[in-house]
């Protein structure tokens, strides 16, 4: 790794990950024991009000990939970079009349692969399910990988060992507790995260000199100011896309639509999506003022926590610490709660044991957490990429899924076989624009072909959907 | 035979010599990329050899920007306008400054401004029918 000084002292950084740490463990052991059946530990009872609903589908959202990806986007796409990754909350406004019609059409509902097997079959349903798995997981590698960067730019703890850290204290915690547990330190996580990029953003402005910012920037980085950058003409509706497709197809939104009360899940979504509006930009911002601010940055995503705990000093770098810390774990447990639920009701319960009782179903859930958690582990060990690279790999794939997921919601006529070619074309090309233009092209590009796709076969279709069959308990009854 | 004072700096001063880990020649169309160097192994690490790196826009270093000057071993480079970049690196210890590294050049050439408005007229009509079928469809009944 390219030596880069570290900000904080490595003993307050190791108190500080043993502290929030240590924390987030008790929490997730208190609020577990309110996850006595299935439908507690998987979906929180199913009855998250409005104030937790929110709150976790902010943090979930504010990720590694906003408090680091964001300013790598401003440093490598400029004032258009922040824009277009602010687009993402598009993903949460657009969701929120999906998570009404979804809690209506399937109130028994577990997971978004149940719906896809209901709706569109089988074989829609296996390439469903492979790319939502390889999604959440390359989703959990960046997030391990954003733990041991973020480690070592502000406290200088070896990367192998932050890294290791902190997917230890997600998996223990989503062990024990479930969604509750998720749900419950999300809230927590999303005051924190709130109240330090409140604190980050004072500190910048404060310290920063704007024309200062003005000259650094048209002398060192003249095209970050064009509003004529092409790659970042190409990124903006291609990042607005791959946060609708991530948001549209993952289980760990759907989890969140299953698990909120009645009537509360689009106004949740909604409310989530105008308090992340402004957070990318402002995480973006700081990254413009880098190099008026003298920092040297040796990896893009680490200009985000390298800008912030400079400005703030000694002090200010242990609330940049902990929001990070926050933001990171708010995400990793979602993933692996939702992964998990996806991977035990999806393919244990359906395929391998439908008559496995709920003893059985949570043993199997603890352990494909503790399983998910040791293969993220392992893949991070080497760190492979910068984590927009590894993390946009699977954006042609999570593209392909909006229009299969959107027309099936709504469309009647929207048909098995248009679906699962929509998915497989969509990835394919995408993954092909991928390689041959450049990250910043491959969702769009996956979108666009999965939609004409879905349209074409639409409109040939003979088939009528009933959507009553999408509520299992009354094909059952 | 003893070494006279000034072949002791001209041994030094190419031991802390900076070797660029980039090829001698890149190309990018984002402009941004990444540039690396490394010393001597034993010198590696040290908080006390600075490294300065220069760009320029002519192969002599006629016109020059300081682009870093700091112990890291890495520097950022982004923003970048259409053109052909070339950068050289040297470190200082003890006030002992180092020769200039072989310089390698870096060649920027965006993607084509039709190609972006293309694929960003593209995204905007996914999205909008995107809206356009999740708001209608939100307004219908249930079932």
């Amino acid at each position: 790794m390219d030596h880069q000084s570290a900000i904080l002292d490595t003993t307050i950084g190791w108190f500080l990950l043993g502290g929030l740490g240590l924390l987030w463990i008790y929490l997730g052991f208190y609020w577990g024991k309110k996850a006595k059946s299935m439908d507690g530990y998987m979906l929180a009872g199913r009855n998250v009000g409005l104030a937790l609903g929110t709150a976790t589908a902010m943090a979930t959202w504010i990720t590694s990939n906003t408090t680091m990806l964001a300013p790598q986007f401003a440093l490598e796409l400029g004032i258009w970079g922040m824009i277009a990754y602010s687009t993402a909350s598009f993903g949460l406004l657009l969701f929120a009349p999906l998570a009404k019609r979804i809690r209506a059409l399937m109130p028994k509902g577990y997971t978004s692969g149940d719906f896809i097997r209901l709706r569109y079959g089988k074989p829609a349903w296996i390439i469903f399910l492979i790319i939502s798995i390889f999604y959440g997981f390359t989703w959990l590698i960046s997030m391990g990988m954003a733990g041991g960067i973020l480690m070592y730019a502000l406290a200088g703890i070896p990367y192998e060992i932050g890294m290791t850290a902190i997917l230890f204290v997600c998996v223990i915690y989503t062990l024990y507790g479930g969604l509750y547990a998720v749900i419950g330190t999300d809230y927590i996580q999303s005051l924190i995260i709130l109240i330090g990029i409140v604190v980050v953003g004072v500190g910048v402005l404060w310290h920063a000199d704007f024309s200062q910012i003005h000259t650094d920037l048209f002398t060192k980085k003249p095209e970050l100011v064009n509003v004529l950058l092409p790659a970042a003409i190409m990124a903006i509706f291609n990042n607005l896309l791959f946060g609708v497709g991530e948001i549209f197809h993952s289980n760990v939104w759907w989890s969140r639509a299953f698990a909120m009360r009645d009537g509360i899940g689009q106004k949740a979504y909604t409310y989530a999506g105008y308090f992340w509006f402004p957070v990318p930009i402002a995480a973006g911002f700081i990254a413009l003022a880098s190099g008026a601010l003298g920092i040297n940055v040796t990896s893009p995503d680490m200009v985000g926590p390298l800008v912030a705990a400079n400005v703030l000093g000694k002090i200010g770098s242990i609330v940049v610490f902990a929001v990070f810390f926050c933001s990171l774990a708010s995400s990793i447990d979602s993933l692996l709660a939702a992964t998990s639920d996806l991977i035990t009701e999806d393919i244990y319960r359906k395929l391998i044991n439908p008559k496995a009782n709920e003893k059985k179903l949570r043993s199997v859930s603890a352990w494909i957490i503790v399983g998910l958690g040791v293969l993220t582990w392992a893949v991070c060990m080497p760190r492979i990429g910068t984590l927009a690279t590894v993390l946009f790999f699977a954006g042609p794939m999570v593209g392909s899924t909006i229009w299969p997921i959107a027309s099936g919601l709504f469309w009647k006529k929207a048909s098995a076989t248009g679906a699962l070619v929509a998915m497989i074309t969509g990835s394919a090309i995408g993954l092909l624009a991928y390689f041959q233009l450049g990250w910043y092209t491959a969702s769009l590009i996956g979108a666009a072909v999965s939609m004409l796709i879905t349209i074409l076969f639409t409109a040939f279709s003979k088939e009528t959907f009933n959507f009553k069959q999408l509520n299992e308990t009354e094909i059952g009854e | 035979m003893p070494l006279s004072a000034q072949d002791n700096d001209n041994i030094q001063s190419r031991l802390l010599q900076p070797v660029f880990e980039n090829p001698d020649s890149s190309y990018t169309q984002s402009g941004s990329l990444k540039l690396s160097w490394t010393i001597k192994d034993s010198l590696l690490g040290s908080e006390l050899i600075l490294f300065e790196l220069q760009q320029s826009q002519q192969k002599k270093f006629d016109s020059l920007l300081v682009r870093y000057k700091g112990s890291d071993l890495a520097s950022y480079i982004s923003g970048l306008a259409e053109g052909i970049y070339y950068y050289r690196v040297r470190s200082e210890l003890d006030g002992q400054l180092s020769d200039w590294s072989e310089p390698i050049v870096v060649v920027v050439e965006h993607h084509s401004l039709q190609l972006a408005f293309l694929l960003f007229g593209l995204g905007a009509v996914v999205f909008l029918a995107t809206v356009v079928v999740v708001v209608k469809g939100s307004k219908e009944e249930v079932v």
